[in-house]
């Protein structure tokens, strides 16, 4: 998903058509959480019992009928495991450039053993933390207030629109002469990488709340923050989701790289420092640790997700 | 309890997008509009689609400008009041309240505290036959009942001017019925001025103390008919004579609009 919104970004952000590509993120997540809903429809269970192995229009992850696609999705990831495995254990492939799932494993005691990976991944969930919760902060008041004042929204616009179009590392060594090698510069580079789809996501959302219920609200003498607390902001809760499950993954990128160019600490860190070593083993536990914790995090987004939107269970 | 209205040479132009010199079309929709409304009365506007109902209900909520002049209990309308309540042609429910919290939502913006909102609010559901939906989402709820819904979130401030427009209209027959005798009813026993726009002549009558006819294009005051039966009138009454004559009396009327 983020690919998708990136590539579609370059190529028409001389339009700033965000609102778009932002709806259309939007509705993806209703489909897919319509997806869920269904499977858990009594009325439509009949129609899963043909087994059929194409695309599953009708299941969602909790159907019977997609327990064989989950199975199949496990066998892969063994499969690929079990080859790596066989392929350096019979010298087809390098050890000490591929290393090997065991390999890893072995990689992964060690840096338990030595301390090294707890502090590495506190530092890095520290700086994610921060960094993130800054970015969402930022977002959400700063896309309500962009998105609702038109004023502010001019004022801002077109900075978001430069900035969120021109990659973000370019302006590291600026961060570096200014702010220096330290944990201020690296949260500086995470936020301003990761702020921008929750920014975006949030403006996009306060512009397409229904100017019918804005009405309805004017019409029982609701006041502006009453407005905005009761009709704006909940209509805007699933831009703000799909803002923020992007900005997990940009948030991660900003930790790596401020982590590899600003500090040499955390998971970032431990990947350079490996490489730098050729201990591939090692450079694998720090890339198995941020995908895991990617996967984690989107998953229990969507969680949450289905928690809020619970609204819209037909 | 009930609001004077006074409705004096209204008129409303919409423009309707600038021509290729630049020179604006205007589209009048409302031509002078005159109109008095006495406290605790019905009355019912009927026309053609596009003769500009709405419109003029918008009006008089305060949600749209307008030239003229609007007076509601002898203060101009210049934006909305908490005394007037409007029950909007398509329900606007919030989807993601429960039948319930919508009904309390316009006591909560008026910041009614919350146990009194919620005492009110399940007095009106139960009124519109929504007691056993309270906790269901308005996705759940057939068009009908988030018609009910809307119906009663405006009720439930306890309006001294109660503008409707088409409340009944997505409703079946028996339903609709129900409500039109209970809503009657109501509206007569607390007294409350109601502009209540119907398609329906029939609704017109029964419902109004007087039925004022628009024309389309521009929308102007064609006929304004009182209705002398007292309220509360039972159902029988629409198949009296009395009746019977007025709604040929409208029809007449509506077909040159
Ligand atoms: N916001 C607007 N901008 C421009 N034109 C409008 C607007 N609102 C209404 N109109 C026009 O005003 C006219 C009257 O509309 P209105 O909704 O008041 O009609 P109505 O009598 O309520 O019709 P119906 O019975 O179909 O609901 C229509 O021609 C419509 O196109
Ligand atoms: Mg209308």
């Amino acid at each position: 998903m983020t690919m998708m919104v990136r590539g579609n970004d370059k190529e028409n952000h001389h339009a700033m058509l965000y609102g778009s590509v932002l709806e259309n993120m939007a509705t993806t997540e209703t489909h897919e959480q319509d997806g869920f809903e269904m499977a858990t429809d009594p009325t439509t269970a009949p129609v899963r019992r043909g087994r059929v192995l194409g695309p599953n229009v009708f299941g969602g992850a909790r159907s019977p009928g997609t327990l064989v696609s989950r199975s199949i999705s496990v066998a892969s990831i063994l499969v690929v495991l079990a080859a790596w495995q066989v392929f350096s254990s019979t010298g087809l492939v390098n050890q000490n450039l591929a290393s090997s799932p065991w390999g890893v494993v072995q990689s992964f005691r060690f840096l338990i053993d030595k301390g090294i990976l707890g502090g590495a991944i506190a530092a890095s969930a520290e700086l994610f933390g921060v960094g993130l919760g800054l970015a969402i902060l930022i977002g959400a008041f700063g896309g309500v207030a962009i998105g609702w004042w038109r004023v502010v929204g001019s004022i801002f616009e077109p900075w978001i629109a430069i900035l969120y179009s021109m990659p973000i590392i370019a302006l590291l060594p600026l961060i570096l002469v200014w702010f220096g090698i330290a944990f201020r510069s690296e949260v500086i580079m995470v936020v301003l990488i990761s702020v921008f789809p929750v920014l975006v996501g949030v403006i996009a959302g306060t512009r397409n709340v229904d100017p019918m219920l804005i009405r309805l609200a004017r019409s029982f003498c609701g006041r502006e923050l009453a407005v905005m607390r009761t009709v704006v902001v909940p209509s805007l809760v699933p831009y703000f989701i799909a803002g923020v499950r992007i900005s997990i993954g940009s948030a991660l990128v900003g930790v790596v790289v401020s982590e590899y160019f600003l500090g040499n600490s955390g998971i970032g860190g431990l990947i350079v420092t490996a490489g730098e070593n050729l201990q591939s083993g090692q450079v694998f536990v720090g890339v198995t640790i941020l995908a895991v914790s990617a996967v984690l995090m989107t998953t229990l987004l969507r969680r949450i997700e289905r928690y809020i939107g619970r609204w819209q269970v037909k | 309890m009930s609001a004077s209205v006074k409705i004096n040479n209204v008129c409303k132009e919409f423009i309707a997008g600038s021509s290729r010199r630049g020179i604006p079309t205007v589209h009048r929709v409302l031509d002078n509009i005159s109109l008095d409304i006495n406290p605790g009365e019905t009355t019912t506007i009927i026309g053609p689609s596009g003769s500009g109902k709405s419109t003029l209900l918008l009006c008089v909520a305060g949600l749209e400008s307008y030239t003229g002049k609007i007076e509601v209990d002898g203060h101009c309308i210049a934006g909305p009041r908490p005394d007037i309540a409007t029950v909007f042609q398509a329900p606007h429910l919030l989807p993601w309240r429960t039948t319930l919290a919508n009904v309390e939502y316009g006591l909560e913006l008026q910041r009614v505290p919350p146990m009194e909102r919620k005492q009110r609010a399940e007095r009106l559901l139960e009124l519109v036959g929504l007691t056993s939906a309270r906790n269901l989402y308005p996705a759940q709820l057939s068009g009908g009942m988030q018609q009910r819904a809307n119906i009663a979130r405006a009720l439930a401030v306890e309006p001294h001017l109660l503008l409707m427009d088409e409340p009944f209209g997505a409703l079946d027959a028996i339903t609709k019925e129900y409500l039109q005798e209970e809503f009657q009813a109501l509206v007569a026993r607390q007294q409350v001025t109601t502009v209540f726009i119907t398609h329906d002549i029939a609704e017109a009558i029964y419902l109004g103390n007087r039925v004022v006819v628009l024309s389309a294009n521009p929308g102007r005051v064609l006929l304004e008919q009182t209705v002398e039966e007292p309220r509360p009138r039972p159902l029988e009454w629409k198949q009296s004579e009395s009746f019977q004559k007025l709604s040929a009396r409208l029809w007449q009327a509506l077909r040159v609009a």
